[in-house]
């Protein structure tokens, strides 16, 4: 376990920790560790992308738990405290709130690139359900953090939103009074939220996380079906970087460019605060859910909730299995049925959100 | 056709409200046309009438034996002098026919103890009832004018004559009419008759009449109504102070008070008129265009003086609220939230308020003592908003700061990831 040619101090701090460490072996590691080059490689970005958005949720969270207040009485005002008192609170939180729309914006682009380049295919099926149910996660993070700041949209969505759970055959009373903390949206549900939020949520994706990352490390970046095809018939070379320091600085790259969108959108554009949930007001009309749930809530408009609500559960469960069924993809031939599917769901995301943006809400 | 169709659907009415007991010749004929050719009186009677609703018929109003009449078909049994019967009497009767019972307080405790019976008491002293019962005028006001004859309703239903917001449209069907007003005035003066196309144009008019907003005053809250009368000089004052309190009572401490008496000048009305009063404005303070105070107060005088500097206060006041609100407006538009400098400025735009009710006091002091403390608080608030402006020109720097080191860094890393695939002789598949 001889350390590298160094001397002096550093040298000596090296064999110190590498003794204790065995960071001799994760250099090891990254020596050898090759990422595919070719002209679809800036996908690859967009996990690492995930990644770091998801940290800074995790940084600027526990900023402002510092400050915020989880109870009916102060949690709307804790958070304007946070927005014009704090010092860099008003920074703090446009972060947390536009980091987190990111967040989950970037793991739709980073699963569905996946998907179309069939990045999924044996030995990577576990990585998908892994990444897969991260995203799911991601939604929870949103819906549950969106209530937080008590706000009257906060409320109303929250009690919509709801409601669907409620719908669910057999355990929908059940699963509708977890989810509240009783038969209506109130303080009990505001600190039930602010529990996953912070403390259940965390818990389970930072394990989920670890799993999915430690599956990457070791298993590699895929390279496209069409792409290995190019290579077998010769029309293209079989190109790889160094993950270290190669693609790690590009990574860092993409992250930095991240970093620098975030800042400038909290910059501009602070996220509201909106006026105080009060319980005894009417809804607007108008009201939709955030933007990554508008395209199931508008489904629900067209067909019966019932119905819409078991569809999306079978739906979501099937595009989470599909990789076991794409034989094609697994013996390295490029798929154009999945491919079809994925450009489908693609395109009805994207026209159902779109309909519920210019459409009336209910 | 019409008249079996009616009588079919009045039977059926008369069955369906009420026991047979009630059934008696009054309304048995009245309501089939066979002895009378007006069915409308017991049709609206049994519709609508209030009377009618606690239990009262005909009889208990003109007597007779409509029961036995109904019985023997006979009309004249029915309405036997002799059993009591009192005829529709003539306008000069109506008040006394009322009062029979409306002044009876045994009798009305039955129905509601807190039926007010003083109405014929108070008419008496009312100008309509003093010209009846005087000067034997019998085109004034009597009770049908205003509540109706055989469809009376009850005062809080909408339909009624006397309904809170119908209430100018009663007392104009004779006010506004110059035919019938001819010949009736005022300290020798002909009564006008255009009150209702003022008060409709007045703040309170247009309150009641447009916002359907029934605590504005009507014709009744000044006047009265069963003792309907002009509000003398000091009376005027008590009906605007029944709900301009704080201002009545400024202005009867005020200095103006004892000039007012001596000149025998209504109080409020003098500056704010009767009818048409509209909303007031500051313009009337003052000694600029539009001000009331230079009515009486010369250049140089000490109500001049402080006529101008009461005013000079409230100016000042808006115009520091006016400058916060605009520094809050942009800092708003800029995306700081405002929510709380707005709330702060809330005591001084209340402050405001009171400072426009004090300066019935005609004391500058008095005015100074609201203003002063207002116009800083107001300054204290724009100051504060101007310093979350220069906090917003410090973030945009903040932000330009970063993104120009992000930019650095991302130009950096680009140099070194090229420098990088050259050494390892890395080019991108095609």
């Amino acid at each position: 376990m001889a350390g590298p040619n160094k001397t002096g101090r550093s040298s000596q701090l090296f064999d110190w920790l590498d003794l204790r460490l065995d960071l001799s072996g994760i250099k090891e590691l990254l020596s050898h560790k090759r990422v595919p080059l070719h002209k679809y490689s800036y996908w690859y970005y967009f996990g690492g992308i995930s990644l770091f958005l998801f940290l800074v949720q995790v940084v600027t969270g526990i900023l402002l738990l510092l400050y915020y207040k989880p109870t009916e009485a102060a949690a709307y005002e804790s958070v304007q405290y946070i927005m014009t008192q704090v010092p860099f609170g008003w920074l703090i939180r446009s972060i947390h709130s536009w980091s987190a729309n990111l967040f989950i914006f970037f793991a739709i682009v980073h699963m569905f690139s996946v998907f179309m380049l069939k990045g999924y295919r044996r030995p990577r099926e576990v990585t998908w359900l892994s990444g897969f149910g991260l995203l799911l996660l991601a939604m929870a993070f949103g819906f549950s953090g969106y209530l937080l700041p008590w706000n009257q949209l906060a409320y109303l969505a929250t009690n919509v939103g709801t409601n669907f759970v409620g719908m669910v055959p057999f355990i929908g009373d059940w699963l509708l009074k977890l989810f509240r903390g009783g038969t209506e949206v109130t303080e009990a549900t505001l600190t039930r939220f602010f529990g996953f939020h912070v403390a259940i949520l965390p818990g389970i994706t930072t394990l989920l996380l670890a799993f999915h990352l430690i599956l990457i490390q070791r298993q590699g970046m895929s390279r496209p079906p069409s792409i290995e095809e190019a290579i077998q018939a010769g029309k293209i070379k079989r190109l790889e970087i160094p993950f270290f320091p190669n693609f790690f600085y590009r990574d860092m790259l993409a992250w930095i460019l991240a970093l620098g969108l975030l800042v400038l959108l909290a910059s501009l554009f602070p996220w509201e605060i909106g006026t105080k949930a009060d319980i005894l007001k009417p809804a607007p009309p108008h009201i939709r859910p955030e933007w990554y749930f508008v395209f199931m809530y508008q489904t629900l408009k067209y067909v019966p909730k019932t119905l819409g609500i078991f569809g999306f559960a079978a739906v979501g469960i099937i595009w989470a299995l599909l990789p076991f069924f794409d034989f094609k993809s697994n013996d390295g031939k490029p798929n154009r049925l999945y491919t079809m599917i994925g450009l489908a769901a693609i395109i009805y995301m994207a026209l159902l959100t779109a309909l519920g943006y210019l459409a009336p809400g209910e | 056709m019409n008249t079996i169709f009616k009588t079919a659907v009045a039977l059926l009415l008369i069955m369906s409200i009420d026991s047979l007991a009630r059934q008696s010749s009054c309304i048995s004929c009245h309501l089939s046309g066979d002895f009378v050719s007006d069915t409308t009186i017991a049709a609206v009677f049994l519709n609508a009438d209030i009377h009618f609703h606690a239990g009262l018929d005909c009889s208990d109003c003109h007597g007779g034996d409509p029961a036995h009449g109904f019985i023997e078909q006979d009309p004249e049994m029915a309405m036997d002098p002799a059993k009591g019967y009192r005829p529709p009497p003539i306008r000069a009767a109506i008040p006394d026919f009322c009062a029979r019972c409306h002044s009876d307080i045994e009798y009305m405790k039955k129905f509601n103890p807190r039926l007010p019976t003083d109405q014929l008491t108070l008419y008496k002293t009312s100008v309509h009832g003093k010209m009846l019962f005087q000067k034997n005028d019998a085109k004034v006001a009597v009770c049908t004018n205003c509540h109706g004859a055989h469809g009376i309703l009850p005062a809080t239903d909408s339909r009624s004559k006397v309904y809170v917001a119908n209430i100018p449209y009663t007392c104009n069907t004779c006010h506004g009419d110059p035919q019938y007003m001819r010949g009736y005035t005022y300290k020798g003066i002909q009564i006008p008759t255009d009150q209702f196309d003022e008060y409709a144009r007045s703040v309170h008019g247009r309150l009641l009449l447009e916002q359907g907003d029934n605590s504005a005053p009507a014709c009744n809250s000044c006047h009265g109504n069963h003792g309907a009368t002009p509000p003398n000089l000091a009376s005027v004052s008590a009906a605007c102070g029944e709900c301009h309190a704080s201002n009545r009572d400024f202005f009867v401490n005020s200095p103006h008070m004892q000039p007012w008496i001596e000149l025998e000048l209504p109080e409020c009305e003098q500056c704010h008129g009767n009818h048409l009063i509209m909303p007031a404005s500051d313009s009337l303070l003052g000694v600029g265009e539009g001000s009331l105070c230079l009515d009486c107060h010369d250049e140089g005088s000490a109500g001049y003086e402080i006529a101008a500097a009461m005013k000079a206060n409230l100016d000042s006041l808006k115009y520091n609220i006016e400058a916060a609100e605009t520094v809050i407006k942009a800092a708003e538009e800029k995306g700081v939230e405002g929510g709380q400098a707005r709330f702060d400025l809330g005591a001084a735009k209340d402050a405001l308020i009171r400072a426009r009710s004090v300066i019935h006091t005609f004391n500058r002091d008095r005015v100074v003592e609201v203003t002063e403390p207002a116009i800083q608080s107001a300054a204290a608030v724009r100051a504060s908003a101007l310093s979350s402006l220069d906090d917003l020109k410090m973030r945009q720097y903040g932000l330009a700061i970063s993104l120009v080191l992000v930019a650095l860094l991302a130009a950096g890393l680009l140099i070194k990831i090229r420098q990088l695939d050259r050494k390892a002789n890395i080019t991108k598949s095609k």
